[in-house]
This record gives structure tokens, C-alpha cells and sequence, in this order.
């Protein structure tokens, strides 16, 4: 594949702090996410979406829009608890 | 549209989409159909414990912790398959992990997992339900197999299990992606 053909295009994405915990299958693990309400929801995500910065984990979503104190992300699959992709959650 | 053979692997050639590994650069060779290419199963089963009756509430808290808690894992060989009784229910990754970008020019893809009729005719669903891969995910395919057939059913890694249908989004997934306000092209023209 030459330089040209490679994918530059797709959208950056940016990381969210998550809780960690083992997952279904050894390739994920699950994670908590609290969203800008307070609420928690969790998935299973492949562990290469995942990162960790001081203790910290991180999940790899996609932001979507940013507001003034809290930011709109696509998750990589759905929550278990609203059955969707999209969450709120603090900047 | 769904993409052929051909036009699948031109879109892994150039970077749009993802389905890795895959060693074949000759889309009339397996695992490609037509219309479609062919995924193989991973090396791990999950079997939900079903040995005492619980009531699942989605709208509380920790669903995934409890469904990783409630289900054993088991790791298959070539010699030592998972053996899927009647009626049983599993869940299974695929081998392959996939990627599907979010695109900032605009052409994303999405994916329908689908069985396989060799396998549906000995009786065995691959997926009953949530067969969308949608713009934006990437890695392996859980795969939800029920045994509906009269007989035991073995399951071995790296068998063809599933098919992968590829389709090109039209229009863009994300109407107001903030970090490319006014950007009108890969380089980053701003206004």
C-alpha cells in the first residue's frame, strides 16, 4: 500500500475517564462510565481502545460536540443501561 | 449499496475500512463471496451460568460486570472443540477484528453480520438478533450462536462461521462534529 492510499481521513478521537474491570472475553473488559447526570452506565470494550495515564483508565470515543462543561461522545458500542451510543458526560 | 468482492478488497487496500488478519489479496479466493467475505471464529466461549433463576434489570447500574460474573469462559482447540448441545446458547468473538472509521471526507461503512447457510441448514443460528456493525466500531464481532437443531454442533476455532455485508453510508453520521467546524477537507481548511 503506498503513503497515498492510506487513510488519513478518519476522525481523531478523543478519551474519557472510565472504571475497569475484567471483561466477558479476555479481548475486553468491562467498563463504567459516569455520565453528566450522574448516572452509570457500562459496556464491554476491546482493551485497545483502552488506555492507562496514572492510575487512570481511559476510553477511546469520539467526541461529538462540546459544550461549556460537559461533552457529547459517540461510544464505541452501546450501553447496557440506555441501550445506545450517545452519552453525556463531563469535560 | 452493498460492496462486492472486489470493491471490499479495494476499500482495504486503501484504508477505509478494516478487517484484519486477512492474507488474501485475490477476492475470487476465500473468504470472499460475491457480495460478502467470511469471518472465522475466535478461541474463546462464553456460556452464560444458568443454574439459578435472576431477573435482568437494564436500567440498573453494572450490567456488564454482572454478565461477565455470571458466564464461564472456555478456551477451544482443534483438538478440543466446544461441543454446543441443543437449545444452548453461547457467545463467541469473531477471529478477525474489524474497523469501521468514522471518515472525515464523508464516505463511511457499515456491516451486517449474517450467518451462513451451511451452518443454518445443520440448525444453528450464528446471530438472532443485533446483526448492525456500525460506522465507527472496531473489534472483534460478538457473535450470539443458539443450537436450535436436533443434534450437538462443534464448534472450532478458526471455522468459517459468519459473513460480513459491507455497505456504504449515505451521508454523514455525525451532524456536528465540533473539532472540524468548518473544515472542508483532510488538510484542515478552516474558516
Amino acid at each position: 500500500m503506498s503513503d497515498s492510499e492510506i487513510n488519513t481521513n478518519a476522525i481523531p478521537c478523543t478519551y474519557i475517564n472510565v472504571e475497569t474491570s475484567e471483561g466477558m472475553f479476555s479481548t475486553e473488559c468491562a467498563v463504567i462510565i459516569e455520565l453528566i447526570n450522574g448516572d452509570k452506565i457500562s459496556l464491554f470494550a476491546d482493551k485497545e481502545l483502552l488506555i492507562e495515564k496514572n492510575g487512570q483508565w481511559l476510553l477511546k470515543v469520539t467526541e461529538v460536540k462540546k459544550n461549556s462543561n460537559s461533552q457529547i461522545i459517540l461510544l464505541p458500542v452501546e450501553a447496557f443501561e440506555t441501550s445506545t451510543r450517545w452519552a453525556e458526560v463531563a469535560l | 449499496m452493498i460492496l462486492s468482492n472486489t470493491e471490499i478488497l479495494n476499500c482495504i487496500q486503501k484504508g477505509l475500512f478494516t478487517i484484519e488478519p486477512l492474507d488474501v489479496n485475490d477476492p475470487a479466493e476465500k473468504p470472499f463471496n460475491t457480495s460478502a467475505i467470511d469471518l472465522r471464529l475466535g478461541d474463546e466461549v462464553l456460556v452464560p451460568k444458568s443454574n439459578f433463576p435472576i431477573q435482568l434489570d437494564l436500567r440498573k447500574p453494572g450490567i456488564a460486570q454482572f454478565l461477565h460474573q455470571n458466564s464461564d469462559r472456555h478456551k477451544i482447540s482443534e483438538k478440543t472443540p466446544y461441543s454446543l448441545k441443543k437449545d444452548n446458547f453461547v457467545l463467541i468473538s469473531t477471529y478477525e477484528k474489524v474497523k469501521f472509521p468514522l471518515n472525515k471526507n464523508g464516505i463511511c461503512y457499515c456491516a451486517r453480520v449474517e450467518g451462513k447457510s451451511s451452518i443454518a441448514r445443520c440448525g444453528v443460528l450464528i446471530h438472532f438478533t443485533a446483526p448492525t456493525i456500525h460506522s465507527g466500531f472496531e473489534g472483534p464481532i460478538t457473535l450470539e450462536i443458539l443450537n436450535l437443531g436436533p443434534n450437538e454442533f462443534l464448534l472450532t476455532p478458526k471455522m468459517y462461521i459468519c459473513q460480513l455485508i459491507i455497505e456504504e453510508v449515505k451521508g454523514y453520521p455525525i451532524t456536528t462534529p465540533s473539532q472540524f467546524k468548518g473544515q472542508t477537507s483532510a488538510a484542515g481548511v478552516i474558516e
